[in-house]
């Protein structure tokens, strides 16, 4: 069709190129009309007469494109709006059955219910589960960001959630000393940092002014010992393996660490800061919805707990000076040290501490209980032997308790949350799996790589719905996981059990079916399951083929 | 008739030129000089009294040089019946008026 010639003024210029261009893109089944109204233009002299002409044919066009795509919205996927001059709308050929709006709403449902808070929660759990909890790149990104942000706020609290959270030593250590600069209480973060010295290597300097500031606190020498002892230990290990009469000698013959230990066993109190460490890590996280629970998780759970074994073997020189010391009959010399021995279990087991760190009170208490039983027998103090004897029975009736207590108490609380986890991973992975397919084969079909396969077509059919029911299910599934990750976020922490909060968390990384496809065995069960499968359709296929032919 | 349009005061204006000389064959932007419609409310109800049957389009069969053939535009037999009748009623109903001197 031929074109109006350019009119010679700027405003028919202007009114000419763009009906011209939309004219271009104008659907094919309206595009006479569009060219019925550039015909016209040409008739027109007045300049801004001939704009409000093409204004109205610009109109025009998008009201045509409004309408084209109106039309192909209520057409199944792949098929073609009549007039396009493509293959047709697919009349005779298998197509999906519900128009693209209601597949686009389906996968729009699915994809609104994700990204809800709870949606999105559960889905970065869930990633966090498949993970195990580790940090990733990104999470690395989130602490740096948090970091940079709560310095310009001058929110010391920020900064040392950055500095507990970050597992790059450097930066770590860099936040950590701008958290204490910023509010010296926060001192008690240079001890929380990584669970083994190897990890992050115990700062001397850091030390010091821990000593410094906390001089009371046992937590503090035992912290120093461990990394004092650990990576000369490590590398006899290595070299000669593990003999604990070659450890012991090496732990007895070095006398920086026998004197740290000394001076833990003989301070007042026991905090090994991991309350405050779990305050500031709940408070940062009721700040900061957004944060990762892996975020959260990973600093807590790599909080250090001194090197239980060292701090027993200390308890066992101490033990074995009390003895000699009665052989040497110096009996008050011997009941003083064990002594010491029993009130720093007592100290480890009524301190701030984790339950291991309870645990090997009990132990170190029950060490010097005995010490005092022997020293009071062979002195002739029966009636005190016999209290030293009870006090023993006592803590081991309370050890065994508090296996016995907390077994249930743990199955109550953790158990009910495995047929939700197992929903929260199941439907997760389904959910992944048919919006993937369904993708595809929408894909293929818009394309039209793929035409009249039947499979494709119900995979297109019902992928989106499955997608949106699993996203469902996902959230019914995750809530009770919402429910007490709000709880820790929010409430008081005697409330909540921290071995709790981690089987809860656990629970949902132990039903993983994408974990356990690492498992050799379950590969070639999953192999062997869809080669069956592909097999069993091939034979169907075969079957029914036979069938219609006859 | 089997499809209702719903005559605005705007398509009834343009029924009611397009019946001046029913049997004449029309350009858009005649049509829009006399109604006084924009392009952009005029062609929308061409279109649609076009889909309904009513009205006939063409082409110029012979352009003027140098320019591209123009679109024509007039009722179809059904389209004047139906255009009267639609005219009469909304006048009635006093829901349109005439063009002064036209009625």
């Amino acid at each position: 069709m031929t074109m109006a010639a350019a009119p010679s003024t700027f405003a028919g210029r202007v009114a000419h190129r763009s009906l011209t261009l939309a004219l271009r893109l104008w659907p094919e089944e309206t595009r006479e009309w569009g060219v019925a109204v550039l015909a016209e233009l040409g008739e027109i002299t007045e300049p801004s007469e001939s704009f409000h002409w093409a204004a109205g044919g610009i109109m025009l066009f998008f009201r045509a494109v409004f309408s084209r795509a109106l039309d192909w919205l209520c057409l199944p996927s792949g098929g073609a709006v009549a007039g396009t001059g493509k293959s047709g709308d697919g009349s005779g050929r298998m197509l999906p059955r519900p128009p693209r709006w209601v597949t686009a709403a389906l996968l729009l449902g699915a994809i609104a219910l994700l990204l809800l808070p709870q949606g999105r929660e559960a889905v970065s759990t869930l990633e966090a589960s498949w993970r195990d909890f580790e940090l990733t790149p990104s999470d690395h990104r989130r602490i740096e960001e948090l970091a940079v942000r709560a310095e310009k706020e001058k929110d010391a609290k920020g900064v040392a959630f950055a500095a507990l959270s970050d597992p790059e030593g450097d930066e770590a250590v860099q936040y950590a000393d701008r958290a204490v600069a910023m509010d010296p209480t926060l001192v008690w973060i240079y001890a929380s940092r990584f669970y083994r010295p190897e990890d992050a290597p115990t700062n001397k300097e850091w030390m010091k002014r821990l000593q410094e500031a906390d001089p009371e606190n046992a937590f503090v020498y035992l912290y120093a010992a461990w990394g004092e002892a650990e990576p000369r230990l490590n590398t006899l290990a290595r070299v000669h393996g593990v003999s604990k009469e070659s450890w012991e000698s090496a732990l007895a013959g070095d006398a920086q660490w026998m004197e740290l230990m000394g001076r833990a066993f003989r301070a007042p109190r026991y905090d090994s800061y991991y309350d405050r460490h779990r305050e500031l890590s709940r408070e940062v996280w009721s700040r900061e919805r957004g944060l990762d629970v892996a975020l959260v998780a990973y600093g807590l759970w790599s909080h250090p707990i001194p090197s239980p074994m060292e701090t027993v073997t200390f308890a066992k020189f101490r033990i074995y000076e009390a003895d000699k010391q009665l052989a040497n009959k110096h009996p008050e010399q011997a009941e003083k040290i064990a002594g010491e021995v029993r009130d720093f279990g007592m100290k480890l087991t009524t301190g701030k501490g984790s339950y291991i760190e309870r645990m090997t009170g009990l132990d170190i208490e029950r060490r010097g209980l005995e010490a005092l039983h022997r020293i009071y027998g062979a002195t002739r103090r029966e009636s005190e032997a016999s209290a030293a004897l009870a006090e023993v029975e006592r803590l081991d009736a309370q050890k065994t308790q508090s296996f016995l207590a907390f077994g249930p108490t743990y199955a109550a609380a953790v158990e009910p949350y495995r047929w939700r986890a197992a929903l929260v991973q199941y439907s997760a992975l389904l959910g992944i799996l048919t919006a993937l397919v369904a993708l595809l084969c929408l894909l293929l079909l818009e394309l039209r790589i793929v035409r009249g396969r039947r499979v494709v077509s119900l995979a297109a059919d019902y992928g989106p719905l499955v997608f949106l029911l699993c996203s469902a299910a996902l959230l019914v599934g995750f809530h009770p996981f919402a429910g007490f990750l709000t709880e820790y976020r929010t409430a008081n922490l005697t409330s909540i059990d921290p071995r709790i909060f981690a089987g809860r968390l656990f629970v949902l990384g132990e039903v993983n079916p994408a974990a356990s496809l690492h498992e050799p065995y379950v590969r070639w069960v999953v192999f062997t399951v869809a080669l069956a499968v592909v097999a069993l359709g091939v034979l169907l296929r075969g079957i029914l083929r036979r069938k219609r032919a006859a | 008739m089997g499809i209702r349009l719903r005559s605005s005061r705007q398509t009834l204006d343009l029924l009611e030129t397009l019946l001046l000389h029913p049997s004449q064959w029309r350009h858009g932007y005649a049509l829009s000089q006399e109604t006084g419609l924009a392009s952009g409310t005029l062609y929308p109800i061409l279109m649609r009294l076009e889909k309904t049957g009513w009205l006939e389009t063409r082409w110029e069969d012979v352009p003027v040089a140098g320019r591209p053939p123009r679109h024509l535009y007039r009722l179809s037999g059904s389209g004047r019946e139906w255009a009267l009748e639609e005219l009469k009623a909304a006048q009635q109903s006093k829901f349109w008026k005439p063009v002064e001197g036209r009625a």
